[in-house]
């Protein structure tokens, strides 16, 4: 099993630990300039390709994993929120104003292109074998504010966006990145059912910080990496 | 023999006041009573042209009002698309006295459409603004949400407003016969049924709309009793019309009823003053020529007349007619600055992820600039 991606790699990197298993993580941001892009079209470095090929194995993608944090992870300067028309019932942000989802959908589009084009990119170069993995399901707003890093401050002082409107986001998020895969005939692989609260947030012990989650969550995922391909 | 017409001046004698070598330098405004000042909140309103209008007060820096305007992650395709911006709030384009009666009486809650959505799909669309954004509403919920918030921002801005410059465009409309709703659009054309027994057609005369716009002055000044009217009349003619007849004729009468109804009103009701845009784009000077080949859009140049004299007559010349629009909006840099440092936190978590307790396999190599050192992996 290939895992290629970034940060959320570390996940299954935790997972395997150093256990003897069949498992070959790559983290892309550990190169400069994992992807090159000559003109109008994205591609893998070759040298990464060719750590893929070497391989030979089903090829996972995790890339562009936190896209939808960059909108939503952190209260905006302008609150707002939105209904998302499967669960328009769900609670909203009594403070914010509300957007149209088409227009939130648009934005996150908008944000999402650079990780849909690097998703284009492994697929072509991958071949048939690859299958994006859903970004883990957002941080519950505790484990957020105890984040020890350097956007700590920040963080706090800005105060920690509207819970269950992250979690519409997120949403969104792995909805436009999943009809991009089904409409490109790549397999998606959502997050592990059991790796999310009542809510859909992240289960407090598997989550490692704001955004990533931990070896127990990246030992959830390769289960499903393992049963895919098996 | 002495007789009135030998003082007259100028402007009042057709060759003097209609014949120039320069077709900008024909002025039909002569001593506009109203002068806007930069900070005077200017609310907009009305048919199409009333887009033109808003849009050079605009960029030439007059406090234009915008109650409802667009969150800055819009982009301005978006922005456009969604209709923010345009006007003071997201009514769209308000082509009847009805209409724009019956937006202030929802607003002061004193008026509850019997039909309070249409549904196209899944999608659900407002009758009252049946081209609001691209596809209707996504959810019944969205689109109550976004009503109610589109009211609190008309409110605010007929509470706020120190003048209202509102843009008479059609005295077509299509009534709804068991509350009296008059619909921007006939029901069936963008969203919504059309229905024989339900929509009944309606072509306002002089007298109504002189009702309705003295019951929608008289709405606005009962909760701002300062504000100010300045009244215009659309030169864009019908792009179609319901009565059996041609659409020139039709577009004639609609024309004449609003022109008349905007000089009866200035002269029936104190600081209502009309603005004659009219005038300056379909005036036989013009020789027809600021209207674009489909002989019904005005032409920018056009525009630029009216505005013009727009701003020479009918402001203080505090503020410098701009025909460019000014630099980013402060929401637009405010998000900017957002995503670009969220750009950032969302980076240094993920570094941050990466020297975090790794795995000695992983530690081994370490996060690296390094190619050919940059990958990690699990003992095989």
């Amino acid at each position: 099993v290939i895992c290629i991606g970034g940060s959320h790699t570390n996940a299954i990197a935790l997972a395997v630990g150093d256990a003897e298993r069949n498992i070959y993580v790559i983290n892309l941001r550990n190169f400069t300039e994992a992807f090159v892009r000559t003109h109008e079209t994205l591609t893998l470095r070759p040298d990464i390709l060719d750590l893929i090929r070497s391989r030979n194995g089903p090829v996972f993608s995790f890339v562009g994993g936190n896209r939808h944090n960059r909108l939503g992870l952190v209260k905006h300067p302008r609150p707002f929120d939105f209904v998302l028309p499967g669960q328009p019932d769900l609670p909203l942000d009594p403070n914010a104003e509300i957007v149209p989802f088409d227009a939130v959908r648009n934005a996150l589009e908008r944000e999402s292109e650079c990780v849909l084009q690097q998703i284009w990119a492994l697929s072509e170069q991958c071949g048939g074998s690859l299958t994006q993995v859903e970004s883990p399901p957002p941080a519950v707003e505790a484990k957020i504010l105890e984040h020890p890093g350097k956007s700590r401050e920040y963080i706090r002082s800005n105060g920690v966006a509207y819970s269950m409107m992250r979690l519409r986001l997120w949403r969104v998020y792995c909805m436009i990145v999943r009809s991009f895969c089904e409409r490109i005939g790549l397999r998606y692989l959502p997050a592990p059912p059991e790796s999310m609260d009542a809510a859909g947030f992240l289960l407090p012990e598997l989550t490692r910080n704001a955004t990533h989650g931990n070896g127990k969550y990246g030992a959830l995922v390769l289960q499903q990496l393992e049963l895919a391909a098996a | 023999m002495s007789h009135p017409y030998e003082s007259i001046p100028d402007y009042a004698r057709w060759r003097r006041a209609c014949i120039f070598e320069v077709l900008s330098d024909v002025d039909p405004v002569v001593a506009f009573p109203l002068k806007i000042t930069a900070r005077d909140k200017v609310a907009t309103a009305g048919s199409c042209f009333a887009q033109h209008i808003s849009r050079y007060l605009k960029q030439s820096g007059f406090s234009v009002m915008v109650t409802e305007p667009a969150h800055p992650m819009l982009n301005d395709a978006d922005v456009v698309a969604f209709n923010y911006g345009i006007y003071t709030a997201r009514y769209g384009n308000i082509y009847t006295s009805r209409q724009l009666l019956q937006l202030f009486q929802r607003a002061l809650g004193r008026f509850e459409p019997i039909d309070p959505y249409w549904t196209n799909g899944d999608r659900f669309i407002d009758p009252l603004r049946p081209t609001i954004q691209p596809d209707g509403f996504a959810s019944l919920r969205e689109y109550e949400l976004d009503r109610s918030q589109h009211m609190a921002a008309v409110r605010r801005a007929i509470q706020e407003l120190d003048i209202l410059v509102f843009t008479f465009g059609l005295t077509e409309v299509w009534i709804n016969r068991a509350d009296g709703t008059a619909y921007p659009l006939c029901p069936g054309v963008c969203g919504g049924t059309f229905d024989p027994q339900q929509h009944v057609f309606v072509n306002l005369t002089a007298a109504d709309v002189v009702a309705d716009m003295t019951a929608a002055i008289a709405l606005l000044r009962e909760v701002n009793p300062a504000a100010r009217v300045i009244l215009t009349v659309s030169p864009v003619p019908l792009i179609a019309t319901a009565e059996n007849r041609h659409v020139q004729v039709s577009t004639t009468y609609s024309k004449s009823v609003l022109r008349v109804t905007a000089e009866e009103l200035t002269k029936s009701l104190p600081n209502v003053h009309y603005f004659p845009s009219y005038e300056v784009i379909t005036g036989n000077f013009a020789r027809g020529c600021y209207f674009a080949d489909d002989l019904r859009s005005v032409r920018e140049e056009g525009v630029r007349h009216v505005m013009s004299l727009f701003f020479k007559h009918a402001t203080d010349g505090s503020v410098v007619f701009a025909q460019t629009a000014p630099p980013t909006q402060s929401a637009e840099t405010l998000n900017m600055r957002f995503m670009q440092r969220m750009e950032e936190v969302v980076e240094v978590l993920c570094d941050e992820d990466q020297l975090d307790e790794l795995p000695r396999s992983a530690q081994q190599n370490g996060p690296s600039a390094v190619p050919t050192a940059g990958d990690f992996q699990a003992p095989v």
